[in-house]
């Protein structure tokens, strides 16, 4: 007996993702990828010119330091922000496995280990900025 | 191209893992402490062309991208799905993996080239 024509399929919206605020902050994580991707494309540009030398290099410098851009770049790390904030704390920890060498490790261990690697990561890409 | 999901499944966990530690971090410095001079020289030519001609760096770099890239290629495929937008999933897939892959050579071919 067939059930293709009896199964129901519930109506599905293209606003389906405002109904609910944690729908919404899928979302909105899901759309950081196409502002990550902007992001490293014109990271891409950046180093290219860096290769063809100062002249170029430094002209787009200087595009990078106009308002307009600095209010793209805060698009960039709010984005960058929403990814590495929803992955460390709330996916990673969900997905990694409850018990390690027979040891139950709470969540909350693994996101503050989590965020501790984050903020070493972070300190490490500071100072080979600076000192180099 | 889905037959391939186990490897996208997994470069799309370890990209997402390492664009989470990395990504703030190196946009604050290179898109606002550089330009706005917080971090003196920190994106100046001389200081990027010293620290990406070591080739540990330019490693690093082209991984930290190139994962990246993945990443949100990764969630790019299933976008359109999202938005009940009426695209083959095969179709998605394919541009969203292989346009990753297209970029990260790009990526690796301009950080090697420096």
């Amino acid at each position: 007996m067939s059930t293709a024509g009896r199964t129901y399929k519930r109506p599905m919206t293209r606003t389906w993702w405002l109904r609910n605020p944690r729908y919404t902050l899928f979302m909105l994580r899901e759309l950081t990828a196409v502002l990550i991707l902007a992001f490293v494309v014109l990271y891409l540009v950046q180093l290219a010119r860096l290769g063809s030398g100062q002249a170029s290099y430094d002209g787009f410098l200087q595009l990078m330091e106009s308002p307009l851009w600095i209010a793209l770049h805060l698009i960039f790390l709010l984005a960058a922000l929403l990814h590495s904030v929803t992955w460390v704390i709330m996916l990673v920890p969900r997905a990694m496995p409850e018990y390690v060498l027979g040891m139950r490790v709470p969540q909350v261990a693994i996101a503050a280990g989590g965020l501790a690697a984050w903020i070493a990561v972070s300190a490490i890409i500071v100072i080979a900025f600076s000192v180099s | 191209m889905q037959k391939l999901e186990p490897m996208w499944w997994a470069l799309f966990s370890v990209g997402g893992t390492i664009a989470a530690f990395v990504l703030p971090a190196l946009i604050f410095v290179n898109n606002f402490a550089g330009p706005l001079g917080w971090l003196e020289d920190a994106v100046a030519y001389d200081n990027l062309i010293s620290l990406l001609g070591n080739p540990i760096s330019k490693l690093v770099l082209i991984v930290v991208l190139s994962t990246t890239l993945f990443h949100v290629g990764h969630r790019i495929a299933t976008l359109p799905a999202d938005f009940k937008l009426p695209v083959p999933k095969t179709l998605a897939s394919a541009v969203s993996h292989l346009g990753a892959l297209a970029l990260s050579i790009v990526a690796a071919i301009a950080i090697l080239g420096l």
